[in-house]
């Protein structure tokens, strides 16, 4: 679905800045905005074809996602939007943009990309394996084992359907036989012993602190 | 702060208890501390995992969206009390049926000989029929957040403003060279943005109309006065060593074409800087 080709009367609204408009229109292209810095892409600078290998830690990625929402939703690019053309397109050239921007401020990390010979010009990028991350997602995953392991039938019952089955809080506490205000207290007791436990295991020490970005 | 209120500040952003105030102090500091940055990202990306699963470890969870939801408005928020309103548009009449009719009524507009150079403020340069076509369109921001386009009607942006300019590469050339001139006739380099020399990637055609650029602070390298924006669309990129000599040939700055020779195809505004 492209929003405002499919919904056309969503279009003035965001034109005049309308809150629920910008709101309906982010909450639709966030993750896609999310997804598109995370991958990363190609382009050309100094003539010759490079990458951005994506934002791939959180500080970083969420301060892209804000900043590109933040200029989309100025009144220059709002009334720059043709409304013809997809509104995704539009999107990801801001945020191209912006991410070139900042990489073109930044000497170094600009001679720090790799130069990518085999890459046609613009394409997005696929989901590229990475041996870091594959290694941190292991070792979480076996913590968020051993911890839900410890936990008894009720909540375990509950954590596995609010966070491994992503459902809604109210279905989850259904789930566990667990009223509204039940499942929320649950939640938040669950989080923060799943906080004390990450802080007992060691995983918030002893881990290397980078320098330079590792997406760079 | 601390580091060790910073660390109880981040595992209070992952139980979700920090108030606005208490996140913007929070990123305000990691933004600097590498150390701690490193600890927020570690349990943010644990966040992930719990929420999403081990797939879930290089995308941004809900969570992180909705955050960034909250930062985006409060932005917006900010801009409406700066500019003293909710936001509206402040286009009306000039927002005709498509953008493209507005582009074209904006840009395609017959230069007067050089003999009446000089009358009006804001003058537009256009295509030439036959030509692969292009835009370039300015807005100015002013210093109360208020943001509008910039017309022949209404060419002054103030010395306190921002500058921001838009593209669209209808002809599909590859590369695109911007770059202002006032009457010292001294380049300021809008894209590329020294070190780099040579044309940026120009927008790709199907994108239509984007905000090109990071927005231009005039109180910054310009003085009051004529301010000419030139876009310069090309196939092969060009070099600013090229640029600054037409400029310098070109002479005062009128609008008149930079004359860089066949394959470039030039955009030119003529604004006004006010004190």
């Amino acid at each position: 679905m492209t929003l405002f080709v499919d919904r056309r009367e969503l279009l003035a609204p965001f034109r005049a800045g309308e809150r629920r408009a910008l709101e309906e229109t982010y909450v639709f292209y966030a993750p896609t905005v999310a997804s598109f810095l995370s991958r990363g892409f190609t382009f050309h600078s100094g003539g010759v074809l490079r990458r951005f290998r994506g934002y791939r830690q959180p500080f970083d990625l969420d301060n892209a996602l804000a900043e590109t929402f933040v200029r989309a939703f100025r009144e220059p690019a709002r009334l720059s939007y043709d409304g013809l053309n997809p509104y995704k397109s539009y999107l990801l050239a801001i945020s191209r943009n912006l991410v070139i921007d900042e990489l073109r401020g930044k000497e170094v990390s600009m001679t720090a990309l790799s130069d990518d010979q085999g890459h046609g010009p613009l394409e997005e990028l696929v989901e590229e394996p990475r041996a870091e991350e594959d290694l941190l997602a292991k070792e979480l995953a076996g913590l968020v084992s051993r911890f839900v392991g410890r936990l008894r039938d009720r909540d375990q019952t509950f954590f596995r359907a609010r966070f491994e089955e992503s459902k809604t809080q109210v279905e989850a506490g259904l789930e566990a036989g667990l009223s509204h205000m039940q499942a929320r207290t649950l939640e938040k007791r669950l989080r923060s012993r799943f906080l004390g436990f990450l802080h007992s295991s060691g995983y918030l020490e002893g881990y290397a602190d980078p320098t330079s970005e590792a997406s760079r | 702060m601390t580091h060790s209120s910073i660390h109880a500040m981040i595992d209070r952003a992952f139980l979700d208890e920090l108030s606005a105030e208490e996140s913007a102090d929070l990123r305000a500091h990691l933004s600097s501390c590498p150390g701690c940055r490193a600890r927020y990202n570690r349990l943010m990306v644990a966040e992930r995992v719990l929420s999403g699963g081990p797939a879930a470890v290089g995308r941004a969870s809900e969570r992180e969206l909705d955050a960034a939801r909250v930062r985006v408005f409060a932005a917006i928020d900010r801009d409406q009390r700066r500019a003293g309103r909710p936001l509206r548009a402040w286009l009306g009449g000039l927002l005709v049926a498509t953008a493209a009719a507005a582009a074209a009524a904006l840009f395609f507009v017959a230069v007067p000989p050089r003999g009446l150079e000089g009358e009006g403020t804001f003058r537009v340069r256009g295509a030439t029929p036959g030509v692969r076509p292009a835009t370039l369109r300015a807005f100015c921001v002013d210093g109360a957040g208020q943001a509008r386009e910039l017309s022949p009607e209404a060419p002054a942006c103030p010395l306190g403003g921002l500058l921001e300019l838009a593209l669209a590469n209808q002809g599909k050339y590859r590369h695109v060279f911007v770059v202002g001139v006032q009457e010292d006739l001294s380049p300021r380099w809008y894209s590329p943005r020294p070190p780099e020399e040579r044309s940026v990637e120009a927008p790709p055609a199907e994108e239509g109309q984007v905000p090109f650029g990071p927005s231009i602070r005039l109180a910054v390298n310009h003085h009051a006065g004529p301010l000419v924006v030139h876009a310069l669309f090309s196939d092969v990129p060009l070099a600013a060593a090229d640029v600054t000599r037409a400029i310098q040939r070109s002479g005062k700055p009128d609008g008149a074409p930079l004359e860089l020779g066949a394959g470039v195809e030039e955009r030119s505004l003529r604004l006004e800087i006010a004190p």
